[in-house]
C-alpha cells in the first residue's frame, strides 16, 4: 500500500466529517404571517424581532414578559494573594465553599473591570484569569466572583433545548424540526402561545406548573416523552424559561403582523386595494403606510403595546384565581353516576357524542362534516376536524386508556371543564355543574373496561415462552 | 517502511490489550458488582469468554506480528509456493469447534434460568410485579393496585408512571415487557440484564437485586432519533418502602384536586 493512498483516504474521510457537521444554522425563520405583508411592514417585524429576541446564538431577554431568565448570582471573597508577577494569578479565601463553572464565571473588581476566570483550584482558592489584572491588588481587597451571569436560565435552556427538543420542535419553536416530518400528531408550534393541556381556565394560557408536569410526564399518545430523569435540577425550569421565550417571540411576531395588517400592511389587502382605488400607485399606497405616526415615530410604543398585552396574558396564567379546581370531591363511580355521565355525554346540553361518538370511540357526526375556516365563509377542503394551527385532528377514541393530558380524575376534570386549548374540546366550566362534570369523568373513566374481561394469563404465558428470544 | 507496516498492525492489539488491563482500575469496567447470584455468574461466563479469546487473540497477533517482521525482509530467489497443509486445517477447524460447543453446553444452565419461564422462580412468575412497556422513547409502566394481582388488560385501578420502576429488594420479580412501537431493548447494566422488547410480544422478565439503591434502566437497542432518552431508573427498595411507594402512587393516581387549599396545589407540582 503507497502511503500517499493512506493519506488521500485520512483526507477525504475528515473532508466528509467536516461537510457532514457544517449544513445545520440555528437561525429563527420567519412565520408565514409575516411573509404575509408588504416589504416595509415585514421589515419592521422582522427589525423589531431581531432588536427584543435576537438571534439563537445571541439572545436577547425582553424583561417586559414574566419569564425568569435568571439572576445574576454571585459571591464576594478577599484576596488572600496576588502573585505581580503573574497578573493572571489570584489566590482568594477558600474557606467559602466556591462551586465555580468555568462556562460563565467571572471575576469582578470594583464596580467595572471583569476578568474571565479560565481555570480555578477550589484546595488553594487559586484562580487564573484572562486578561490580566492591571490594578495591584492587595490582601484587604475584596473582589467578586460572579457564578451565575444574568440571563444564565435562559442560556442552558437555549443549550438543552437544542439537544433535546429542537429535533422536533425547531430551532423557532414553530414545530417544524427535522423529525417532525415523521410524527403524528405533530409537535407544538409554539407560536400562538397556546399549549393544550393545562390547569387554567379556558380563557387564559398555559401555568408555568403546566410545562413542567408535561415535561415530567411526557404525552403519552404522542412523541412526546417523559424527562423527568433527563432534566433535573434546574434544567427544567431553564427549558421551559426558553419554550416561553420562544413562545412569546412567536406570538409578538403574529401579533404585531396583525397590527400593521390593520394598518394596511398587508399584502393581499394591497393588491385589492390596487385593483379597486383609481389612481392609486403601489409607491403611493406604501408611502402611506410608511407615514402613518404608528409605523413610523409611533413604532416603539405599537410595538410596546402588543409586547405588553402578551406580558400579560402570560403572567396571568400563573395567578391561582385562574387555576381549576372542582368545588365538590368526585363521587364514588358507581353504575348511577356512570348512567348520568352517559345521558350527559349524548344529550344536547354537553354534545360529546357529535364529536366522540355514541359509544365514544372518537367517531361522531361532526368528524364527516365538512368545517368552516376561521374567520371565513368558506370550508375545509376535506370534511372532519381542525385544530387551531389548521391540521387535521381526531377526537379521542375515549376506549384507549390513554390519556394525553394525565389519567388522573383532576385531569378529566380540568380538560371537562377547560377544554383543550388549541383543539375543538371547548370548556363546559360554565355550562356544567361540578356534579355533571363528575359524572362525565366517572362515565369516560368506564370506558375502557366495558368489555374487559377479568382473564387469568395462563393463555398468554405458553404463547410468550415460546417466543422468547 | 515494511517494518513500520508491521509496527502499525502490531500496535493496535497491544493497545487493546493494554486498555483491557488498566480498564477495571479507572473505573471503565461493569459498573459494580451485580447484586444477585445470577448476575455474578453472568459476569463468570464472561470472564471466561473474556480468557478464551484473549489467549486466542494473543496467540494469533503474535504470529502474525512473526510472519509479518520475518517477511519485511527481502530474501534473494523464488517465492516458496505452498498449497496449505490438510492437517493444520482440520486440527484449526475442530479445535475452535469444540471449544464453541464447550461454550454453548457451559451456559446452558444460566440461559436457561435467566430466559425460559418454566424455571423461573414460582414466586416471581406466578405475580408479575409491573408492566413495562416500552416506547419511543420512555418507559411506561403499569401496576395493579396495592393487594391485587397484575392482570393482561388493565385493570380500573391499575397504577401509571413513567421512566419509574419500584422493586422490592432480595424478592425475585417478574415484568411482563412490552413495545408499543419498534424493537427496544430493556437493560439493568448494573444486574447484567438485557432483554429486547418486541412489537406484538409480551416477555416475561425476571431479577431479583439483594442490594437497596438506585439503578439505571436503558434502552439496548438503537431505536429511533431519541435513543439516548430512554433512560429510567429502577429503585430497589426494603418492602415496606415499597408498599408505601404504591400506597402514594395510588393516592396520586385517585387525586380528584379536593379540597383544593393552596398548600395542595404547591406540593403536586413541587412533585412533578
Ligand atoms: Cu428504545
Amino acid at each position: 500500500m503507497k502511503p500517499r493512498f493512506v493519506l488521500l483516504s485520512a483526507a477525504s474521510l475528515l473532508t466528509a466529517v467536516i461537510a457532514g457537521c457544517g449544513d445545520f444554522k440555528s437561525e429563527f425563520v420567519l412565520n408565514k404571517t409575516t411573509d404575509e405583508l408588504i416589504p416595509p411592514a415585514k421589515e419592521i417585524v422582522e427589525t423589531e424581532l431581531h432588536e427584543n429576541f435576537g438571534t439563537p446564538e445571541e439572545l436577547v431577554a425582553w424583561l417586559k414578559f414574566p419569564i425568569d431568565y435568571g439572576d445574576e448570582e454571585s459571591v464576594t471573597v478577599n484576596v488572600v494573594g496576588f502573585d505581580e508577577g503573574a497578573k493572571g494569578v489570584v489566590r482568594v479565601n477558600s474557606e467559602d465553599e466556591l462551586e465555580v463553572d468555568f462556562e460563565g464565571s467571572v471575576l469582578r473588581i470594583g464596580n467595572e473591570t471583569e476578568h474571565k476566570i479560565s481555570s480555578f483550584d477550589p484546595e488553594s482558592g487559586t484562580l487564573h484569569v484572562t486578561p490580566p489584572i492591571e490594578a495591584k491588588l492587595t490582601p484587604e481587597d475584596s473582589v467578586t466572583i460572579v457564578l451565575k451571569q444574568k440571563g444564565w436560565l435562559l442560556k442552558r435552556g437555549r443549550n438543552l433545548y437544542m439537544k433535546h427538543c429542537v429535533h422536533c420542535h425547531g430551532v423557532s419553536g414553530d414545530g417544524n424540526g427535522p423529525t417532525a416530518q415523521y410524527l403524528n400528531p405533530l409537535p407544538r408550534d409554539y407560536r400562538q402561545g397556546k399549549f393544550k393541556f393545562t390547569s387554567t381556565i379556558s380563557t387564559e394560557k398555559a401555568a408555568h406548573r403546566d410545562f413542567r408536569r408535561t415535561l415530567y410526564e411526557g404525552i403519552q399518545g404522542t412523541s412526546m416523552p417523559s424527562f423527568k430523569l433527563k432534566l433535573i435540577g434546574d434544567d427544567m425550569d431553564a427549558v421551559i424559561a426558553y419554550v416561553l421565550f420562544l413562545s412569546s417571540r412567536g406570538e409578538y411576531e403574529i401579533r404585531l403582523g396583525g397590527e400593521l395588517k390593520v394598518l394596511g400592511g398587508g399584502k393581499d389587502d394591497l393588491e385589492q386595494r390596487l385593483r379597486n382605488e383609481e389612481g392609486l400607485t403601489r409607491a403611493k399606497a406604501i408611502e402611506e403606510f410608511e407615514s402613518q405616526e404608528e409605523v413610523s415615530e409611533g413604532l416603539p410604543e405599537l410595538s410596546d403595546s402588543v409586547a405588553t398585552i402578551l406580558a400579560e396574558d402570560w403572567a396571568r396564567a400563573d395567578n391561582p384565581d385562574v387555576e381549576v379546581w372542582p368545588k365538590t370531591p368526585r363521587p364514588e363511580p358507581t353504575a348511577e353516576s356512570i348512567a348520568r355521565g352517559r345521558a350527559l355525554f349524548i344529550s344536547k346540553d354537553a354534545k360529546c357524542s357529535d364529536c366522540h361518538g355514541m359509544q365514544g370511540y372518537g367517531n361522531g357526526s361532526q368528524t364527516e362534516a365538512y368545517q368552516q375556516l376561521p374567520g371565513s365563509t368558506l370550508t375545509y377542503d376535506k370534511p372532519g376536524l381542525y385544530d387551531d394551527w389548521g391540521e387535521p385532528i381526531q377526537p379521542r377514541n375515549l376506549h384507549t386508556g390513554i390519556y394525553r393530558g394525565g389519567r388522573r380524575p383532576i385531569d378529566l376534570y380540568r380538560r371537562i371543564y377547560a377544554g383543550i386549548k388549541g383543539a375543538v374540546m371547548p370548556g363546559f366550566g360554565t355550562s356544567l355543574t361540578d356534579e355533571q362534570i363528575w359524572d362525565l369523568v366517572n362515565y369516560v373513566l368506564s370506558l375502557p373496561y366495558e368489555n374487559s374481561w377479568h382473564g387469568d394469563m395462563s393463555a398468554e404465558k405458553t404463547v410468550a415462552e415460546h417466543t422468547v428470544k | 517502511m515494511r517494518k513500520f507496516w508491521c509496527l502499525f498492525f502490531m500496535f493496535w492489539p497491544v493497545l487493546a490489550i493494554w486498555l483491557c488491563w488498566v480498564s477495571p482500575a479507572n473505573g471503565w469496567w461493569f459498573p459494580s458488582i451485580a447484586p444477585w447470584e445470577l448476575g455474578q455468574q453472568i459476569d463468570d461466563l464472561f470472564y471466561l469468554l473474556l480468557i478464551i479469546t484473549t489467549v486466542v487473540f494473543i496467540g494469533t497477533q503474535f504470529a502474525l506480528g512473526y510472519v509479518l517482521w520475518k517477511g519485511s525482509d527481502v530474501k534473494p530467489g523464488r517465492a516458496w509456493f505452498s498449497h496449505g497443509s490438510h492437517n493444520l486445517e482440520v486440527i484449526w477447524t475442530i479445535l475452535p469447534a469444540i471449544i464453541l460447543l464447550f461454550i454453548s453446553l457451559y451456559q446452558m444452565d444460566v440461559l436457561a434460568r435467566i430466559r425460559v419461564m418454566s424455571k423461573f422462580p414460582e414466586q416471581a412468575s406466578r405475580d408479575p410485579i409491573a408492566e413495562v412497556t416500552a416506547r419511543q422513547f420512555e418507559w411506561r409502566i403499569r401496576y395493579p393496585a396495592p393487594g391485587k394481582k397484575l392482570l393482561a388488560q388493565p385493570q380500573p385501578d391499575d397504577l401509571y408512571t413513567v421512566n419509574d420502576l419500584h422493586v422490592p429488594v432480595g424478592q425475585p420479580v417478574m415484568i411482563r415487557l412490552r413495545s408499543d412501537d419498534v424493537q427496544h431493548s430493556f437493560g439493568l447494566p448494573h444486574l447484567r440484564l438485557m432483554q429486547d422488547a418486541v412489537p406484538g410480544l409480551v416477555i416475561p422478565v425476571w431479577f431479583r437485586s439483594n442490594a437497596v439503591g438506585k439503578f439505571e434502566i436503558v434502552c439496548k437497542e438503537l431505536c429511533g432519533w431519541g435513543h439516548y432518552k430512554m433512560q429510567g431508573e429502577l429503585t430497589v427498595e426494603l418492602e415496606e418502602d415499597y408498599e408505601a411507594y404504591l400506597k402514594a402512587l395510588q393516592e396520586k393516581m385517585n387525586d380528584d384536586g379536593y379540597p383544593a387549599d393552596a398548600e395542595n396545589a404547591v406540593a403536586q407540582s413541587d412533585e412533578e
